[in-house]
């Protein structure tokens, strides 16, 4: 009976594959290049657009802040964007270098 | 890994890797990129000097994998291919067929395919799918019963 149901179960799938419609894979020459073109040329990650973004909104307000330093006050705000600058710029570099390399 | 080495691989694995992704997901856009993909990350994981025969169970890894990531972002998985069919004797049994394989899950398809069609132990699916084995042969049982009912409630052609 289980093997009546293999058979049967078997049978459906072979099937499906015979059923469906023939499609052509790209030939071995075809599929390489197009991989090695993917392998070299690989887009950059969302995150790094994001990541460009901060550094861009860091070095505008490190900009503004300095423009602005007749506040004593201010002078924790200023080691405080540079630390993030900072931070956000080595994990930039990072993740580009991590992107570029193949 | 050099391009005829690829060639060679590439021979050995794709079809059955494509038809597997193609049967699995219902579409056969879907089975086009993850069967890119699938090599892509094998030429990027640093393993891309192994044999045909190491090869083709991480390749399966990987295509299961890509499926998975797209049944969890809700994607395109119940979404049937149209099958048409051409040189098959009965055309409308074999349409009956596809459709019955897209009523199961997806995760019974998998295995089912992987068992019945690739001829894969409980151990390579558990290698290819990431469970144990005795998860791979408590979900295979379920398959085989759901497989079973679709057929009874669908199955003059497979009684």
């Amino acid at each position: 009976m289980p093997e009546e149901l293999d058979q049967r179960i078997r049978h459906m799938l072979h099937d499906v594959d015979a059923a469906a419609t023939p499609h052509e894979l790209p030939a071995p020459p075809q599929m390489w290049s197009q991989l090695q073109f993917r392998l070299r040329y690989r887009p950059r990650k969302k995150a790094d657009t994001f990541h460009g973004n901060v550094i861009f909104v860091a070095i505008y307000l490190l900009a503004l802040l300095m423009w602005n330093t007749q506040f004593a006050w201010l002078n924790l705000s200023l080691t405080i964007v540079l630390a993030f600058a900072a931070v956000a710029g080595a994990s930039l570099c990072l993740l580009v270098s991590r992107s570029f390399r193949s | 890994m050099d391009e005829q080495a690829f060639s060679a691989l590439y021979e050995a694995t794709a079809k059955s890797l494509w038809r597997y992704a193609a049967r699995v997901s219902g579409r056969q856009d879907i089975a086009d990129d993850i069967l890119q993909e699938s090599y892509l990350r094998l030429l990027r994981s640093g393993r891309s000097g192994m044999e045909p025969a190491d090869a083709r169970p991480y390749l399966f890894r990987i295509a299961t994998n890509l499926l998975h990531d797209r049944w969890r972002r809700g994607a395109d998985l119940q979404l049937a291919e149209t099958v048409e069919p051409t040189t098959e004797t009965h055309p409308e049994k074999a349409f009956d067929a596809a459709r019955m394989l897209q009523r199961l899950k997806p995760r019974a398809r998998e295995l089912l395919w992987l068992a019945y069609m690739e001829g894969m132990t409980h151990r390579e699916i558990a290698n290819v799918t990431g469970l144990n084995v005795m998860s791979v042969r408590i979900l295979l049982l379920r398959a085989r019963r759901e497989a079973a009912a679709l057929l009874r409630s669908n199955g003059k052609e497979y009684a």
